[in-house]
């Protein structure tokens, strides 16, 4: 079994935003060589997402006011977690509704999506370096 | 009620049961705090009438929305036989209809 892994680096200008890295995830695919097996990507951080959905910048705005509806960023002190000096409990909230990670099958060398499968990064508390895993284990 | 246990398990880790979750986020009292309360406020436990799948005899349908919110599983990568965790991720069960015995699964698989 071959196994790969690769860190994905991010620091969006903006609090919260939504990245495409499929095509990052496709040149990790490439570089190991696997042609059948599974991918896993993951947010290492608590704050952000990796999930997958469509590339279309209106849902993208509905995601975000939604969020903001379900889990509001302020007032901050409506939060406990917030307590303690942060002012991202919010972004924990989001983070859980959109997920952590997406296991995607590889097969012929590619990653084997349905028509309209992307993978996001979904950033919730930005402004900093986060990073994500790339895992692929396979043959 | 909404329960979180810290535990050190990895790759697949899944609860067993449809109203429990096991989630990866950080071992930080007062986020789970308000864990509960943002749940209890998306999917309140009662009046429990509100609820078509409490007309089964159970009282539980909302832990069965808390839990599609929190997730089923998680999946870790293992690298040089540890957890590849980032710097405060932590594995969760989260339980949204406790007060009997139920199980995670730990699956591993590789070399």
């Amino acid at each position: 079994m071959k196994s790969f892994r690769k860190e994905l680096w991010f620091n969006l200008p903006t609090r919260r935003g939504f990245v495409n890295i499929t095509p990052q995830v496709e040149t990790c695919l490439q570089e190991s060589g696997i042609q059948d097996g599974l991918t896993l990507v993951s947010a290492m951080h608590i704050t952000a997402s990796v999930f997958i959905n469509d590339d279309e910048s209106g849902l993208h705005q509905d995601y975000e006011k939604w969020l903001e509806k379900l889990a509001p960023h302020e007032p901050i002190n409506q939060y406990h977690h917030n307590d303690t000096g942060e002012d991202n409990a919010d972004a924990h909230m989001k983070r859980q509704i959109m997920g952590r990670e997406v296991v995607v099958a590889v097969t012929d060398g590619k990653l084997d999506f349905g028509p309209w499968e992307q993978i996001f990064y979904g950033e919730f508390d930005g402004r900093r370096r986060k990073r994500v895993l790339v895992k692929i284990i396979g043959e | 009620m909404a329960k979180f246990q810290s535990g050190k398990c990895d790759r697949l880790v899944n609860a067993m049961h449809i109203t429990a979750s096991v989630f990866i986020n950080d071992d930080e009292s007062g986020l789970h705090h308000d864990y509960e309360q943002w749940l209890e406020k998306l999917a309140p436990h009662e009046p429990i009438s509100q609820y078509r799948h409490n007309d089964t005899g159970e009282d539980n349908a909302d832990a069965h929305m808390k839990r599609q919110i929190m997730g089923r599983e998680v999946v870790v990568a293992i690298t040089n036989g540890q957890l590849d965790f980032g710097t405060w991720e932590q594995i969760f069960y989260g339980e949204f209809d406790g007060r009997r015995k139920k199980r995670v699964l730990v699956k591993i698989i590789g070399e």
